[in-house]
């Protein structure tokens, strides 16, 4: 059965139809790339998808089971993790208490050692767990948005645009430690901007172009694809 | 020192304070301290709605004002009804509590000015309501408000108007609402309510009821200032729609803000402060007359120029407060800091 599957979902905000219909679907493991240009309505699916923008239609399915009307703060219960767009942080608080806000909804004995791994996963954050995670740089902050989300012990993770905003470097690193969660067995949506590394990095790609997705398959496919080459990777 | 020395030492110079006070300056300012304990009562309500949670309330008199008026019209010859004020105090503050959700639930989507802009207008509409109430049937005595009310009493024994009995009465419960508020901000719930004020999506996608919580730092907000109003009709023996007036919201949250938001420690701080200087300020009247030998500039407009400069002067240059919490301070210093991580995290890019 299919991790995740979205069928036919529309969605409209501000009187703008910003989903038309679309379909997606997650196999358990897979990392999946939604690609496209700004304004193209990813963020607006993923939002959708955890139930923070209503949806107009369709349905949203985790293992079968309609999610499409549980409220946002359940999905966590249901293992959906969000690393949001900007990635969200409690900028006034440290960084060892945004991830500790990541294991706000458990009860299990486990949160402390996880913490450790996490700290093991980003040796940096270790050395300012004390510190405002507002005062951290871009790619550091997205490291804390990304192991505040892994406390929540995830098995379907979204990323909202890891990308943004960080030198190419960091990008870089980022993806890698993308990867490493991947590997993790966690299965990953990844929404981007970014077209080549989040092909280069992905199973499979939808391409989403004012509300529609107008090409599927796998990346590497994609990547081939004279017209994702011209209109994405700048070729 | 010792620490439950210093406490000793603290609780000796708070319970000997009205004393000196009334020694070296009179009983009138036995009255301003009592009042100052007040305060500090509504700030640390305020505070958790709006240092905590993030949510800025302009109308957060009408809940001192429903305690008050619960308090005045359940133990005063208006209705010939006379409860203890054992009861009337947690019923004030339970039914501040209920007006806090009835303000929050149509609020919750709205943030920053806009909820500013609706909680002014609650507390306009509570104020004017408690103004009108008095036809066909009377049942706040409308702009004459409610007089003869019972002082706080237990038995026999009646604090009667004594500054003094007051005092102790709110200085005991000044402390347990900063204890209360000291353990809710370190509970999950005032976990909840920072992560809401930070980023209320990344909350959400933590698993936080946004609404439930929002609605929570309502109520508890609002049963502060519910207790604090039953307070205040019982010391006052008489209240009316004057004292519950926007310029009153907006004094409370200048004391959260002025002494720094989100810390306990620090809005009591403002409070107390915010409460002392305006009366301190009557004396520019005498202060001229022994300088200059004649008074030169009114001191009723002198002391609001004078208070209005101070709080300007403050916020230009401590703008996280004269007391702020140690991460607020950090925040708004960081600047320099933050340029300087950034380099060094292009530079450990580059070298990992």
């Amino acid at each position: 059965m299919k991790l995740l599957e979205v069928k036919n979902l529309h969605v409209s905000y501000d009187g703008i139809k910003a989903v038309k219909g679309i379909d997606l679907h997650l196999e358990k493991g897979e990392i999946v790339a939604l690609i496209g240009a700004n304004g193209a309505g990813k963020s607006t699916t993923l939002r959708a998808i955890c139930g923070i923008t209503p949806m107009h239609s369709g349905k949203i399915l985790l293992e079968g089971m309609d999610i499409g009307k549980i409220p946002p703060h359940h999905l966590v219960k249901h293992g959906i993790a969000l690393v949001p767009e900007g990635r969200g942080l409690f900028g006034r608080s440290s960084v060892e208490e945004n991830l500790l806000m990541g294991a706000y909804s458990r009860r299990d004995r486990e949160i402390k050692a996880d913490l450790e791994k996490i700290y093991a996963l980003f040796p940096r954050l270790a050395e300012r767990r004390k510190q405002a995670s507002g005062t951290l740089s871009g790619g550091e902050q997205q490291m804390v948005s990304l192991g505040r989300a892994l406390m929540t012990k995830p098995r379907l993770l979204f990323l909202d645009e890891p990308s943004m905003g960080l030198a190419p470097i960091m990008v870089q690193k980022i993806f890698e430690i993308i990867r490493t969660v991947a590997s993790g067995g966690v299965t990953l949506l990844l929404v981007e901007q970014n077209a080549r590394i989040a092909l280069s990095m992905s199973t499979r790609g939808y391409v989403m172009e004012s509300g529609n997705i107008i090409l599927s398959g796998a990346s590497s496919m994609l990547l081939d694809n004279p017209q994702v080459k011209a209109a994405y990777l700048g070729q | 020192m010792k620490p439950f020395m210093k406490t000793g030492l603290y609780a000796l110079l708070l319970l000997t304070l009205p004393f000196f006070t009334d020694f070296a300056f009179g009983k009138t300012w036995v009255r301003i301290l009592d009042f100052a304990l007040l305060y500090v009562m509504l700030a640390l309500g305020l505070n958790i709605v709006v240092g905590f949670a993030g949510l800025l309330d302009l109308g957060y008199v009408a809940f001192f004002a429903v305690g008050a008026y619960l308090y005045a019209l359940l133990a005063s010859p208006h209705f010939g009804l006379h409860l203890p004020f054992w009861l009337l105090l947690p019923m004030g503050a339970f039914a501040a509590g209920i007006f806090g959700m009835l303000l929050g639930a149509p609020t919750l989507r709205l943030r920053g000015d806009y909820l500013a802009i609706v909680t002014l207008g609650f507390g306009e509409i509570i104020r004017i309501f408690l103004n009108n109430l008095n036809a066909p049937y009377d049942i706040t005595g409308g702009p004459q408000g409610i007089d003869l009310i019972d002082p706080v009493s237990l038995g026999q024994f009646s604090l009667n108007h004594s500054v003094y009995g007051y005092y102790f009465l709110f200085l005991f419960l000044a402390l347990g609402t900063a204890f209360v508020s000291t353990r809710l901000q370190h509970s999950r719930i005032g976990r909840a309510w920072v992560a809401i004020r930070e980023d209320e999506i990344a909350a959400e996608a933590m698993g936080i009821n946004t609404r439930n919580v929002k609605l929570m730092a309502f109520a508890m907000g609002a049963s502060f200032g519910g207790l604090s109003g039953g307070l205040f009709a019982g010391f006052e023996g008489f209240v009316s729609p004057e004292s519950f007036s926007l310029t009153e919201s907006i004094m409370i949250l200048c004391m959260v803000v002025l002494g720094g938001m989100g810390h306990v420690r620090g809005v009591i701080f403002g409070s107390v402060l915010l409460s002392i200087l305006p009366e301190a300020l009557r004396y520019v009247g005498p202060a001229q007359q022994s300088v200059f030998g004649k008074i030169y500039v009114d001191p009723s407009s002198l002391r609001m120029l004078l208070f209005g400069l101070a709080l300007i002067l403050v916020m230009l240059l401590r703008p996280a407060g004269l007391w702020p919490s140690p991460e607020r301070r950090r925040e708004l210093a960081a600047q320099g800091e933050t340029a300087r991580h950034e380099n060094t995290n292009v530079y450990d890019a580059a070298r990992d």
